[in-house]
């Protein structure tokens, strides 16, 4: 454990002594339209899930609106699937089954894992062990394997896939929030606001979860394009959401067959995915270099 | 050193234990009765009973699960309800195809992430930075199958250079099966052309998982590289006069390598959990294409029997990393040791 005497607080989170300007300014000049553009993404595609009918007029199911296997043009933007529906709105439709998926997940795993990570990290002693262990276990086997057995056993469907993955995410969320708690609680203001006499819970939510938003901010952004690649893998298994919901990962698969005839059937549900991990992941990182302090870091 | 290999070892049984113990509580997870699953759904009902009496699901669950490691360590591992053929039989049928992809793209991946991880960490400037970053965003936004999707779209589809996927051409006639590697196949058989063709089918799918591991390889090379540049044996081999390429290979590299292996094998974990969708796009007929399948008639046997294979190799490659990294650094065997 590192020893803390340079001062009372070299590090501590500079989410109480910055305005918003300031930490704009301190986030460099790419970072910052990297920032923006990926705020923008997230932003349509947010609407997109919430509301599809605004980004897409036409009926993602309505059959031989256009030619079978029609080529992107002015009225199909994105072109007709074999069924001659509109592609462009199965796309868009799409959104709300990958999203919601990918955020659930994120969310579950990442709550249970930041749980069992603090406790273990704050009680010690046997049951930190045994926590331990057990995410231990988890890590050190391909989670992805694990989650494609245990969503075909409960079953296709959207429910299937968040369980299954939300049971594999977990302990790296436990492991990251244990490590940081080990290191917080020999803290000078967590040891003092124990001497004091605040209790388990208060210090846990006032004096430690306070300095690990950095962290687990950048965690969170980078998993919730992971989370969609790992939907998508699933989906294109044919597990995960079923037709004629249009998740991308089950839109790129059923494409595939006309990779000869169709390329916008490949094309289109592949860049939505990676338009999405690019930018959740650039929005991250703008975010941690705004919270980044002047002397070079919020970060454990 | 005596103590951590027996340590690692007892860990690595505890994992192969518990992948046991999940995929036994995931064939009792499924709906219905275990019997009907692992006889195949098209069993007669006097199988299906003999298969509950000798599953000996009438008893408790502790002597079930006991019966059913030792079903595993006899290999049994139930009928595929579709191929109707034990799920061994299967394996071994769809297994030399994926070992000789994974073989092969693994090899090429470690030869050019370390190539260019060391070239990147002495040629520091536009070219190498642009060749990295390039890399990261393919490997690390594009999800693997949608990579394998697109260069079928390029390669085969718009350009026509490469075949779109299978291991031969529909028309031609596989070679005489002896090892079930297409490569060792054609080449036994003397039958060039084939070979040729071999080779054609295997770009694509080999290309693909390169690519989408090359980043993460190249960037830990390229670190691990530039971290031993600065040791002073390095300018102590300069100083004798030796070559930047010798310095390289004879010494830098040595030392450099050791963390690259262990993230070997947890790549290689990786690998395991995709090789299915890069399958399944190039129609590779590996167990990646039979676990497709079993999953699309949701055959429970061979999806569970594929679950634990993987696994387990998953679980002894990185427990062999493990040991190869002690071999490979003496200083880690007497800190161990101590």
């Amino acid at each position: 454990m590192k020893e803390n005497l340079s001062g009372i607080e070299p590090d501590s989170p500079d989410v109480h002594d910055s305005t918003i300007p300031k930490r704009w300014s301190r986030a460099g000049r790419s970072e910052r339209t990297l920032l923006i553009f990926g705020v923008i993404v997230i932003a349509v595609f947010v609407i997109a899930a919430v509301d599809p009918h605004l980004l897409a007029p036409q009926s993602p199911d309505a059959l031989y609106v256009g030619p079978p296997l029609g080529a992107p043009t002015a009225q199909h933007w994105l072109g007709t699937d074999e069924l001659g529906r509109d592609f462009y709105a199965r796309v868009v439709y799409g959104a709300r089954p990958s999203l919601t998926m990918s955020v659930l997940i994120v969310a579950i795993g990442g709550a249970f894992g930041m749980a069992v990570g603090l406790i273990a990290g704050f009680v010690g002693g046997w049951l930190d062990g045994v926590l331990m262990r057990f995410v231990d276990l988890f890590l050190a086997l391909p989670g992805f394997v694990l989650a494609l057995a245990l969503a075909a056993v409960l079953g296709r469907g959207e429910r299937s896939v968040v369980i299954a993955l939300s049971i594999v995410w977990w302990p790296s969320y436990a492991r990251l929030v244990r490590g940081m708690v080990l290191e917080l609680k020999h803290r000078l203001h967590v040891e003092a606001a124990r001497a004091l006499g605040a209790s388990g819970p208060h210090v846990i939510v006032k004096d430690i979860l306070p300095f690990m938003w950095t962290q687990i901010n950048a965690r969170v952004s980078q998993d919730l394009g992971y989370a969609l690649v790992n939907v998508a893998g699933l989906g294109f298994l044919g597990l995960g959401a079923q037709p004629p919901a249009s998740e991308w990962g089950s839109l790129l698969e059923s494409g595939l067959q006309y990779i000869a005839t169709g390329w916008w059937l490949t094309l289109f549900p592949g860049i939505a995915i990676t338009l999405w991990t690019v930018a959740v992941s650039m929005v991250g990182d703008g975010i941690s270099a705004m919270t980044r302090s002047e002397q070079g870091g919020s970060r454990l | 050193m005596g103590w951590y290999l027996i340590r690692r070892t007892a860990w690595a049984i505890l994992l192969l234990w518990f992948i046991s113990l999940f995929t036994f509580i995931l064939l009792h997870l499924i709906p219905g009765n275990p019997a009907i699953i692992l006889a195949g759904l098209n069993a007669k009902p006097q199988e299906v009973h003999a298969l509950y009496i000798q599953l000996g699901l009438n008893k408790p669950l502790p002597v079930q699960y006991y019966k059913y490691v030792v079903d595993l360590l006899r290999l049994n591992l139930g009928m595929s309800a579709v191929t109707r053929d034990p799920v061994t039989t299967d394996l071994e049928r769809y297994l030399p195809p994926t070992i000789e992809l994974v073989v092969l793209s693994f090899t090429i991946y470690v030869i050019l992430a370390v190539t260019l991880g060391a070239w990147s960490a002495t040629h520091k400037g536009r070219l190498s930075e642009a060749v990295i970053r390039l890399g990261s965003v393919v490997g690390s936004g594009m999800p693997v199958f949608w990579l394998a999707a697109l260069l079928q779209l390029v390669f085969f589809a718009h350009l026509g250079w490469l075949p779109e996927g299978g291991q031969y051409d529909i028309s031609t006639q596989a070679p005489p099966d002896v090892t079930g590697f297409s490569l060792i196949d054609t080449a036994l058989a003397g039958q060039w052309g084939k070979f040729l063709q071999a080779v054609d089918h295997l770009v694509l799918p080999v290309a693909a998982i390169v690519l989408a591991m090359l980043a993460v390889g190249l960037r830990s090379t390229r670190a691990s590289v530039l971290q031993e540049l600065q040791r002073p044996y390095v300018r102590t081999a300069k100083a004798k006069g030796d070559t930047e390429f010798r310095i390289m290979t004879v010494h830098v590299l040595k030392n450099a390598l050791n963390p690259v292996i262990s993230l070997l094998g947890v790549q290689f974990g990786y690998v395991l959990g995709w090789i299915a969708l890069v399958e399944t796009v190039f129609g590779w007929p590996g167990i990646g294409l039979y676990l497709f399948n079993s999953l699309q008639s949701l055959d429970y046997a061979p999806i569970l029997a594929i679950t634990l294979l993987t696994s387990a190799v998953f679980v002894v490659v990185n427990l062999l990393a493990d040991l190869m990294y002690l071999v490979l650094d003496p200083r880690l065997r007497d800190r161990q040791g101590a």
